[in-house]
């Protein structure tokens, strides 16, 4: 079952299970999880994932495929994210719209440079990871630090890619904030330019400012006003979307947590009041 | 225009080796921020692995010894829990950082990644002791896939950063590693024929545990009496406690 357009989840850590697990009503609809943290590991936080899958929905965030990588895709591990994802009954399975490795794991995100010849070898790509994963990929928009040479901007890339390979997004209003502050570009008019009927899902995260014109994506803080104000203007031009609240350094407790997953459904809501 | 797929590989050597490649003109502030993330990503995650060894091998070394490992080793998990396995790997196979470290580190290195990995270990052993049954003398006991018997040329349970064995300290250490039924890592000491037990236990041929007792008795070149089947029926039923032997299967399971 697809997840509604108005719910609101919380990226999952290790960390939060104690918590969570004595917790008698969850201030979220569903956790998103990050496959290459769990596919692999023993029984003992196989029981704990299976304990939280009982009482809520999950979504995937994956780390490692390398969608925009020049190194063959993984098939094995397509294939055991297959089994995974099938076990725990998943169907969102997103990635980030960049590489994470050359000829070895780098285990970080990195920026795809913006060329012509990375739109067909991307798309291709994505085309390959639906058909294994016998779902849709959906690719976030990444933060980036800094941009290599290409022949394009990131809203045209990112845009030809969805289009050559008929691939949902995964907007993330925090990079798309971020970027716009290291790449001095308009975050509304960025988030305008995307195709609305594309988007199915949002993230939206704290930062860590550096220095006035380079922000770093930490999901380490809470989230800033002006974020708030673009998940709004998202809501407004594509309308609600499952969105989820990512925090993965200096995470508080639950009821910190569940303030800002409050400001998410009360956005929601005044998104709804406006339609209706 | 360059292929991505060269800028890529520009950009990749850049974050993998800062001093010697500069060549895409990116701000050099900006291009750090990739080095510093990807470099202190495997600080932590190797540090984390490995607490013992990093608190032994200074904080220079380590910092080298991850620039080694990311300038030479190629990793091909895409697992963050197995990171610290393509370190230790790197190091072992590698001479870039074997000058001036103790004697021991790689033993002591591989002690710590055990716990790692046993926790890996995908066997649900809690699923399979419950099909199982406890006749472990007449039955054919069942070894945990996630209980390892290792041996060690040094102490390595007793290393710290007060105690540094020197060559001369050298001990042979047997040690089972084993995952607990209440699923966290046990280690214990073994006696040599302790392991040997734990040898026969490992045959495809035996066909239960008192096989394998009489196994061992042969292989000792002693008579099985009463005392020798006592202990070591007690040693299995130990095994089995501990979590090491999930059970037997004999004729009825």
């Amino acid at each position: 079952m697809p997840l509604n357009s108005d719910t609101v989840g919380l990226g999952y850590r290790r960390s939060m299970y104690q918590e969570l697990i004595q917790c008698d009503q969850f201030p979220f609809d569903f956790l998103e999880i990050a496959p290459e943290n769990w596919m692999n590991s023993g029984p003992r936080l196989q029981h704990q994932l299976r304990a939280l899958r009982e009482r809520v929905p999950f979504t995937t965030h994956g780390l490692s495929l390398s969608i925009g990588g020049f190194a063959p895709l993984d098939l094995p591990f397509l294939r055991r994210l297959k089994a995974f994802l099938d076990d725990y009954d998943i169907e969102l399975y997103s990635e980030h719209l960049s590489y994470c490795s050359d000829e070895g794991h780098l285990y970080d995100l990195m920026p795809i440079p913006f060329t012509a010849d990375a739109i067909g070898h991307v798309s291709e790509r994505i085309r390959t990871v639906s058909d294994v994963l016998e779902r849709p990929l959906v690719l976030e928009n990444v933060s980036f630090y800094a941009m290599p040479d290409g022949d394009m901007n990131e809203l045209e890339f990112i845009n030809a890619v969805l289009a050559e390979a008929d691939c949902d997004l995964l907007l993330d209003v925090n990079n798309v904030y971020v970027n716009s502050i290291n790449h001095c570009y308009d975050p509304v008019q960025f988030i305008t330019g995307l195709p609305a009927e594309r988007i199915r899902y949002m993230h939206i995260a704290g930062h860590y400012q550096q220095q006035a014109d380079l922000i770093i994506d930490t999901h380490g803080a809470d989230v800033i006003d002006p974020v708030w104000q673009l998940l709004k203007t998202s809501y407004q031009y594509a309308g609600c979307h499952p969105t989820l609240l990512e925090r993965d350094f200096n995470i508080p407790s639950l009821d910190t947590l569940s303030n800002e997953l409050a400001t998410i459904r009360k956005t929601q809501a005044t998104q709804h009041a406006i339609v209706s | 225009m360059p292929s991505f797929r060269n800028i890529q590989q520009q950009f990749t050597a850049a974050v993998r080796n800062p001093s010697d490649h500069n060549t895409l003109g990116i701000e050099p502030r900006r291009m750090s921020v990739y080095q510093e993330l990807v470099f202190n990503n495997l600080i932590n995650f190797t540090r984390s692995a490995f607490p013992v060894a990093c608190s032994i091998m200074s904080s220079d070394w380590w910092q080298h010894a991850v620039r080694q490992f990311l300038i030479h080793h190629r990793s091909q998990s895409p697992y963050f829990n197995e990171i610290a396995a393509e370190f230790l790997s790197f190091l072992r196979e590698s001479d870039a950082v074997t000058t001036t470290e103790p004697d021991f580190l790689l033993e002591l290195m591989h002690y710590e990644w055990v716990e790692l990995a046993l926790d890996n270990i995908p066997q649900d052993t809690l699923a399979v002791r419950q099909q199982l049954s406890d006749d472990l003398v007449n039955g054919k006991p069942v070894l945990s896939d996630a209980a390892w018997l290792l041996s060690y040329e040094y102490p390595v349970h007793e290393i710290s950063i007060e105690r540094q064995p020197t060559l001369q300290e050298k001990k042979d250490t047997l040690v089972l590693v084993y995952r607990k039924p209440d699923l966290s890592i046990g280690f214990r000491l073994m006696t040599p024929i302790f392991g040997l037990l734990w040898q026969q236990l490992q045959q495809k041929d035996i066909s239960s545990g008192q096989d394998a007792i009489e196994q061992l008795a042969m292989q000792l070149g002693i008579n099985a009496d009463t005392s020798f089947h006592h202990h070591a029926q007690q040693a299995l039923q130990e095994l089995f406690e501990w979590g090491a032997i999930l059970g037997a299967h004999n004729e009825r399971t």
